[in-house]
């Protein structure tokens, strides 16, 4: 398999380990470079295991998936270093010892090596991402004590510093009130835009993101049930 | 004098590093895996006892082997870290047990049992004072260095997994320094109450700082390590228990002071955070 996907998957199901019921059953799924790819479906549908399986905690039972042109789960780490994932529950409370500019700064941890300093470069980076997301002047706050909206901006901050190839978003929207969220949405877009980075939004509320996805996938049952390529 | 000097240079050494190692153990939740391993550690050593071999090495060994099993039983098989911890907690003591019981009379009530289970100052000579400090200082070193993976892993062991960093060595580089630690220390606070070091420093340590855990942590350890072996030479009395009970009353007395204080501080915190959007 060449990498002129992003991501695909050929006919695979997965289970998690020491279960005996099947979590994913014959996915078969091929995103495109650069493609925004909208998963939606109800709870326990499958959408976040979805995402597990892309980074590699989940292996393929049946079925082959690549990632980057490079099969999984075998190349795992290499493509996890190539990711960027904001989790769904990733809120944190008042007295977490780091700031803002800290938690964004954690990114690059796997790049970096020990003894590792901020260079110049590493600064300017960071002052245009705290710009482009409009967090600049949060980064020094205690991480904990901002709201959901602005943790959910630093958590994205944290990824696209690592510039990554696919970001995965799992329920962006859940933490954020309904006025914001069409603002978020433009900001996935412009990601795209700005970068060509691949991204597969999971989400219960289509409605924000929706015109902006080239791939509509939606899940049931651990199953895509459905699958339209956007006009 | 000599005696009293290098006990008080070892106290407080063997506090900033236990109270250290502590805080990261807290936060990595490895606390209870922590006990086991100190556990593991004196089978080991009783072992090695009954059969009339030195105990440190036997005591790190057997303390990465209660490791080792404690990983293998949760990331093999699923069990969970915390049960599996305690399945080799009483392990571990049935096996100290039955090589203390199967030691011949005249050696177990020698002082050496008791350096095993309560702890002796006639143990810490100036190598083992050496080796130790040598620990903190890989530990400190080990800390700076990889301090962005280590945050990472602190503030979302799964995101950090996710993102690439290499939480499995991280937390088996802990497991090794902790192992080392107990081996070296066990005949001086003594396997029982060792762990009370580790643990309590790093409880109080919560409560009283918010960024500076690692370092409030050492300096309550440090403290306790002190104020125990004074009180030990003062009122002759086992240098294990009055290491934990100085560790204990310590760390309760100066998190119930912050906890009060606590307060203020979280309201300036969200003060601090000013006004919320989205």
């Amino acid at each position: 398999m060449g990498d002129s996907f992003a991501v695909e998957a050929i006919h695979v199901s997965t289970a998690y380990p020491r279960s005996n019921d099947v979590a994913l059953r014959d996915i078969y799924l091929r995103v495109p470079h650069g493609a925004i790819v909208l998963i939606s479906g109800p709870n326990g549908a499958g959408k976040t295991t979805l995402l597990e399986l892309i980074l590699g905690f989940l292996r393929p039972l049946r079925g082959e998936l690549y990632v980057l042109g490079l099969r999984m789960p075998e190349n795992a780490r290499y493509v996890r270093r190539r990711c960027g994932y904001v989790m769904q529950n990733f809120m944190k409370p008042p007295d977490t010892p780091y700031t803002a500019r800290e938690v964004i700064l954690m990114g690059l941890a796997p790049y970096k090596p020990p003894f590792f300093r901020l260079s110049r470069r590493d600064e300017n980076l960071l002052r245009d991402l705290a710009e482009f997301l409009g967090v600049s002047g949060i980064l020094d706050r205690p991480f904990g004590t901002l709201s959901g909206g602005q943790q959910q901006r630093i958590m994205l901050a944290r990824a696209l510093i690592r510039r990554p190839s696919i970001l995965l978003l799992d329920e962006p929207f859940s933490s954020i009130d309904r006025g914001s969220r069409h603002e978020f949405s433009e900001l996935i877009h412009s990601i795209r835009e700005e970068w060509g980075t691949t991204i597969l939004v999971v989400s219960h509320d289509v409605e924000p993101i929706e015109r902006y996805a080239d791939i509509f996938v939606e899940m049931r049952e651990g199953r895509v049930v459905e699958e339209k390529w956007s006009s | 004098m000599i005696i009293f000097l290098e006990s008080v240079v070892a106290a407080c050494i063997a506090g900033l590093l236990c109270g250290y190692l502590g805080t990261y153990l807290r936060r990595l939740r490895l606390i209870t895996l922590g006990f086991a391993v100190a556990h593991g550690a004196i089978a080991g050593a009783s072992i090695a006892f009954m059969m009339g071999y030195p105990v440190e090495m036997p005591a790190f060994l057997f303390g990465v082997l209660a490791a080792t099993l404690i990983e293998v039983l949760h990331r093999r098989f699923g069990v969970e870290r915390d049960v599996a911890s305690m399945y080799v907690f009483s392990f571990s003591s049935a096996l100290a047990v039955i090589a203390i019981y199967s030691t011949p009379t005249i050696l177990l009530t020698s002082d050496i049992a008791s350096m095993i289970l309560w702890g002796s100052i006639l143990t810490m000579t100036l190598d083992k004072i050496l080796i130790l400090c040598m620990l903190l200082l890989l530990l400190l070193a080990y800390t700076r260095a990889f301090r962005l993976e280590l945050d990472s892993i602190l503030f979302d062991q799964k995101l950090a997994e996710s993102e690439g960093v290499r939480v499995g060595l991280h937390v088996t580089v802990f497991i090794l320094i902790s192992s080392a630690s107990v081996a070296i220390l066990l005949r001086f606070v003594g396997g029982l109450l060792l762990f009370s070091l580790i643990f309590s420093p790093a409880i109080a340590a919560t409560s009283i700082s918010y960024r500076r855990q690692g370092g409030v942590g050492a300096a309550i350890g440090s403290a306790a390590g002190i104020i125990g072996v004074v009180l030990s030479f003062a009122l002759d009395l086992p240098i294990g228990s009055t290491i934990a009970i100085s560790s204990g009353m310590l760390s309760i007395a100066l998190a119930s002071i912050f906890m009060l204080l606590g307060k203020r501080k979280m309201r300036f915190l969200v003060l601090q955070s000013g006004d919320s959007v989205g």
